[in-house]
């Protein structure tokens, strides 16, 4: 304690300070021992005693004050858990800047200071308690800024209007969140930067959420200029986009063009300053920063790109060899691993680069994931793949996300033997299942229900009959409610699924129903099978309409429209050959396929064609082998 | 007119032929636009520097880290109640093997910064780094 001192100019601790922060951002990425993660956090501990000194032991401006505060607490807030001390500081520099004289000099400084702490700090404390209190005081604070009257603090209160949308979905106010995302869209200027910005997190926003898209978001989105928003915010436009297309299993080949086009020209914009982010003006002198890295990062978002192409061709997966899913999910699942290694060219600090990791791993779930329905579709059963568990994620679950797992299970369930009434119903109640998840389950759950209907005796009906109801209307709720509605693949089954439950060819005991929600159904199957006919030289093909080459769906299409509307006898017995032999093709279809098959045994009865009779009843003899056979290994086990 | 297995039990109806088979081209894809949106980071830029003055004559003695009791500012005292916990990653797989030699991270900081740094050697056996799950649970009794 005798030394001497260590006396330093106060701009060489400030660069000290620097110094040491900069430099253990620059090691970041390397870390990998304990010994290494202390030295870290022993260059960011000394950062942060630095400001400390600075701020202690020196006489400083306010401007000194604020910048050296927002340095230290931002490492606080990001390095450690002592948010508590992060807020200290905050809440004392803002009562050392409203006692300044002239206060309009400092309102960058105050408005810096109650972002972080209605904005930075709950997000990173991130539990209810804190969102909530957060919430209020933002909303306090934006009326009291707008009732100032002044345009310098009308325009802060933007900011701040955005943040509270930000923390009302953190805690999931969905009602609040739509309104407050109209409010502040009408306020902006048409074709700005900020509007198309805050729209693109509302599309984001409802997308998560798998909420209709308001026409006039997707007008919006749609009209989003690549020279007013910059090459990222435009990249993240087209990101949308094609989750967008990929959620209503559409066509994605028009997107992918239009991504080649971008990256032809944009490109290198995206692959330098990786780490910059984009900044959005706001008004004049208010802008604020974003970072995505999966999509301001070329080498993120074109692997991103590959994952949502992959999913987008997965329902085509019935040739093991040809489909481009089977080539491109080990490729992104490879290129994801190798983007872990190499991970931060420096800059960012080891924290920012660990939620990274975090987003790596789920799209190596992902990838793992849809290895499995790969599986589902070429075998007809719930493989448990060697697939699952080579992804670094400790789990064993297989997939993203809890829901995901489950579902796997109860489909396993209902392949092993029509069951999974259970699972499917646990899985549909379950508050944390996402609608997509719930509506699997209840389609599923419902087919089983309605097949047990059609086997079972008229006077034990009533129990089964009012659960398939009750299914039902859940079915119909979800649709409406969700954007699941947009997708024809969607929609289809359930007209399909209603169908086959209340007509007489397609089940023993057919559910009762009104005449009304009749010819609802059936001129949707009229839409649909005119737009998915497997005949040749079939009518004009309404898009809207138009179905992916899902073998099952596209099979079950065709037996119903050939046989609820087709009339000509030639015609409907083209219809049944293709449909049974379109069933070879994929694996587990046996029984459908034998349903088909009698249908089309028929048809050429009827047609008096001896020879595809013959040919029909050899390939239906021999499926009734294999199923017999397999039913009894079944039993076995 | 008679067919093949029409004496076995294999569904004659469409419904009851489903009752096995998962509608499995409904793929699920939950969570992909949750991808394409993290992990998103906000902020507000502050560009005003400071200390650019060469005339600046303020200086610190940068010995001791904190000066006891010549100070009115009670966030000090705070702070030296409140000592740092740092955060350790979730994801970052610390390597567990016993012959692995790390690298010296603190490598490449300038003579000064490894000056002030080494007279201050107790900071680096003082960091404590915990995981965000542990620390909940000691703030919260």
């Amino acid at each position: 304690m005798e030394n001497s001192g260590h006396r330093l100019s106060i701009s060489q601790v400030y660069q000290l300070a620097h110094e040491y922060r900069d430099h253990a951002y620059s090691v970041a990425s390397k870390i990998s021992s304990e010994e290494e993660l202390k030295q870290y956090y022993t260059l960011i501990n000394m950062s942060i005693r630095m400001f400390q000194m600075l701020k202690g032991k020196c006489t400083l401006s306010v401007v000194e004050d604020s910048k050296i505060t927002f340095e230290m607490v931002e490492l606080l807030i990001h390095e450690t858990h002592n948010f508590d001390l992060a807020e200290l500081y905050i809440s004392s520099l803002k009562e050392r800047l409203q006692t300044h004289q002239n206060s309009m000099c400092v309102v960058e400084e105050v408005m810096h200071c109650e972002f972080l702490l209605v904005h930075d700090l709950p997000l990173m404390r991130d539990t209810k308690f804190h969102y909530k209190i957060a919430l209020r005081n933002c909303n306090e604070l934006v009326q009291y800024m707008t009732s100032l009257k002044d345009e310098v603090y009308q325009n802060w209160a933007l900011v701040f209007q955005y943040v509270g949308v930000a923390l009302c979905i953190k805690l999931k106010q969905h009602r609040r969140v739509k309104t407050s995302f109209a409010g502040l869209l009408s306020q902006c200027g048409d074709k700005s930067q900020w509007k198309w910005f805050l729209n693109l997190c509302y599309v984001n926003y409802l997308l998560n959420e798998r909420f209709p898209i308001p026409e006039a978001a997707i007008e919006e989105l749609r009209s989003t200029e690549l020279d007013t928003v910059g090459p990222r915010l435009y990249a993240w436009k087209l990101a949308l986009n094609m989750v967008i297309q990929v959620y209503k299993d559409g066509n994605i080949t028009e997107h992918l063009n239009e991504f080649k086009r971008f990256f032809d020209v944009n490109k290198q914009s995206l692959v330098n300053d990786e780490d910059k982010g984009c900044m959005i003006s706001i008004a004049p002198g208010v802008t604020l920063k974003v970072d995505l890295p999966i999509i301001f990062h070329y080498k993120e978002l074109k692997n991103i790109l590959l994952l949502l192409q992959s999913v987008s061709y997965i329902v085509n997966c019935y040739d093991g060899k040809g489909n481009f899913s089977r080539k491109f999910l080990p490729k992104v699942h490879s290129t994801t691993q190798k983007l872990m290694k190499t991970i931060g060219t420096g800059g960012v600090s080891m924290n920012e680069l660990d939620s990274r990791v975090q987003t790596y791993k789920s799209i190596l779930d992902f990838c793992d994931f849809y290895k499995v329905w790969e599986e589902i579709l070429l075998n007809g059963a719930v493989v448990e793949a060697a697939a699952a568990s080579s992804s670094s994620s400790s789990s064993s679950n297989l997939g993203p996300s809890p829901a995901y797992t489950k579902l796997l299970q109860a489909m396993k369930v209902q392949f092993q033997g029509g069951g999974g009434v259970e699972e499917y119903t646990r899985l549909a109640q379950s508050g944390g299942t996402s609608s997509e998840v719930k509506m699997i389950s209840l389609l599923n759950c419902y087919t089983v229900q309605a097949a047990k209907v059609s086997r079972c005796p008229g006077d034990k009906q009533a129990q089964l009959v009012e659960q398939c109801n009750k299914v039902w209307q859940q079915v119909e709720r979800l649709l409406r409610e969700t954007d699941l509605q947009f997708n024809p693949m969607w929609e289809c089954t359930v007209m399909i699924l209603w169908l086959f439950s209340h007509f007489e060819p397609f089940s023993w005991n057919p559910l009762p129903c009104s005449d009304k929600e009749r010819a609802e159904y059936m001129s949707k199957l009229r839409e649909f099978y005119s737009s998915n006919k497997f005949a040749s030289g079939g009518g004009a093909v309404d898009e809207r309409f138009k179905l992916k080459k899902a073998l099952l769906l596209q099979v079950l299409v065709n037996y119903l429209g050939g046989r609820m509307l087709e009339h000509d006898l030639e015609e409907i017995r083209g219809i049944s050959g293709k449909c049974f032999d379109m069933c070879r093709h994929q694996g587990g279809m046996d029984k459908v396929q034998y349903v088909v098959g009698i249908w089309h045994l028929m048809n050429c009865t009827v047609g008096m064609r001896g020879k595809d009779v013959a040919l029909t009843n050899a390939k239906l003899e021999a499926l009734v082998k294999q199923i017999t056979s397999g039913e009894q290994s079944k039993a076995k086990k | 007119m008679s067919y093949p297995g029409e004496d076995t039990n294999i569904p004659r109806r469409m419904v009851e032929a489903l009752e096995d088979h998962p509608l499995s081209y409904l793929v699920p894809k939950d969570g992909l636009a949750a991808l394409v949106n993290a992990p998103m980071q906000t902020s507000l830029p502050f560009d005003k520097s400071v200390f650019t003055n060469a005339d600046d004559s303020r200086e610190i003695d940068v010995s001791h880290l904190i000066a006891a009791n010549n100070t009115t500012f009670s966030i000090q005292n705070d702070l030296e109640q409140n000592k740092l916990v740092f955060k350790r990653p979730e994801n970052f797989i610390l390597s567990t093997k016993q012959d692995y030699a790390p690298s010296n991270l603190l490598e490449g900081l300038s003579p000064l910064a490894q000056t002030v740094l080494s007279d201050h050697q107790d900071l680096v056996v003082s960091n404590e780094i915990v995981k965000k799950s542990e620390i909940v649970n000691k703030l919260q009794p």
